[in-house]
């Protein structure tokens, strides 16, 4: 029987196949709607998940959907904003095609949430409060969710393309390489709030020389 | 404590020393961490977890080696370290003598969702579980690692204190370093 940690992880990799297959769609069709670095259109367009996730099982969520922003996850109803990620954000996916991945996105963030409600911050990003606006919300209000802010999905890290080159560059064979899960995690640890206020990150110059070296 | 607390928490006890005995985690560590005696730690490992690869026999304590020796070990221990205070199994604060303080059931119920959580994450991770408690006193105790950024991603790395890296492991891999005399390690002090 698999854990409940495994059965997560396994959720998340199999979206962001899905996430993947829509953006090599744009790259290949329609490359002015493509919504990351232009150098990565290239990339997209080779880009084959045909069988299953394999290298591109990643348990870090793809996707974003303002999971880090708490105020906008406050606002109901009219008061929901369209294009957060910038004029024509939302074009970079047919209407349908992002209910669908919304739908999915929302439903394994809410199982999430439930089942391992200590790494959901790690997996999507999210802060505490939109930790608790799944938490608290029923089946029904997710799915409402994936209808009413379906425009805020967005891959992650998407001024970042040095991450994505990483993850599309991964090539198993390379053993000396790290995997890039662990690029991802990364970009996760370099903002996580928690890390970077714990004492181990110091104020001294990055190249301080020890005492044993100064005599 | 009321008996059905008790057996709650013998419970709790004997269900983490399953967890941890199914990662590698030598006997004194099971026992250090759940309370539980030698001989039945030992009973659990032979009757639940058969399977078990055998753990070494000597306690793992964190060395510079460990930052130094690879970028790939260098990135994995980033990662779980960041896990492990997202999850507060690293408490933010310093504390000292972790190795005495740290221990107890529900920390170690928290170390193994992280410990299984970064398993499942980076599936071909080389970390044990021995390693990652290691590392987890010794980020608890603020000794010898440290938070930097890289030079060229400006993402934040995890390296010895007193280190002279300046990229982080990824962008060390994808640009070869000029001349040898950047990113090169000293030896700091020893725990």
């Amino acid at each position: 029987m698999h854990s409940p940690v495994r059965l997560v992880v396994d959720s998340v990799a199999s979206f962001n196949v899905l996430l993947l297959d829509a953006l090599s769609g744009t790259a290949r069709e329609r490359p002015l709607a493509f919504p990351l670095d232009a150098t990565l259109r290239e990339h997209f367009c080779r880009l084959d998940t045909a069988d299953g996730p394999g290298p591109f099982a990643f348990g870090i969520c793809l996707a974003d959907a303002h999971f880090s922003d708490d105020t906008l996850w406050t606002r109901t109803g009219a008061d929901l904003p369209e294009d957060c990620f910038g004029r024509n954000a939302r074009m970079w996916i047919s209407d349908v095609d992002r209910v669908v991945l919304a739908q999915s996105l929302f439903l394994i963030a809410w199982q999430s949430v439930r089942s391992l409600p200590s790494l959901s911050s790690v997996l999507f990003g999210m802060t505490p409060q939109v930790h608790d606006q799944f938490r608290t919300r029923t089946l029904a209000d997710v799915m409402g969710f994936a209808r009413s802010r379906s425009q805020w999905l967005y891959p992650r890290w998407h001024n970042r393309p040095e991450v994505w080159t990483h993850l599309l560059g991964a090539q198993p064979g390379r053993k000396r390489r790290p995997a890039p899960q662990l690029r991802l995690l990364q970009a996760c640890a370099s903002e996580s709030e928690r890390l970077l206020s714990s004492g181990l990150r110091v104020s001294a110059p990055a190249s301080t020389p020890p005492r044993k070296s100064l005599r | 404590m009321r008996s059905a607390d008790r057996f709650e928490l013998r419970r709790r006890n004997y269900d983490l020393a399953q967890r941890m005995i199914a990662f590698g985690a030598r006997t004194a560590t099971v026992m250090h961490w759940t309370g539980l005696s030698e001989y039945v730690v030992k009973g659990i490992a032979r009757r639940y977890v058969p399977s078990a690869s055998i753990p070494p026999r000597r306690r793992i304590s964190f060395s510079n080696r460990s930052v130094t020796g690879s970028p790939r070990l260098e990135a994995e221990i980033l990662a779980f370290v960041y896990l492990a205070m997202e999850v507060d199994v690293i408490p933010a604060q310093m504390v000292k003598d972790a190795r005495q303080r740290l221990p107890s059931v529900s920390r170690g119920e928290r170390f193994m969702e992280t410990f299984e959580g970064y398993a499942a994450l980076v599936p071909t991770g080389q970390l044990t579980l021995e390693q990652a408690l290691a590392l987890v006193y010794t980020c608890a105790s603020h000794r010898q690692l440290s938070l930097k950024q890289c030079a060229v991603c400006a993402d934040w790395m995890l390296t010895h204190r007193y280190g002279r890296n300046t990229r982080c492991p990824f962008c060390r891999m994808d640009v070869p370093v000029a001349d040898g005399s950047e990113d090169t390690q000293v030896q700091g002090p020893g725990p």
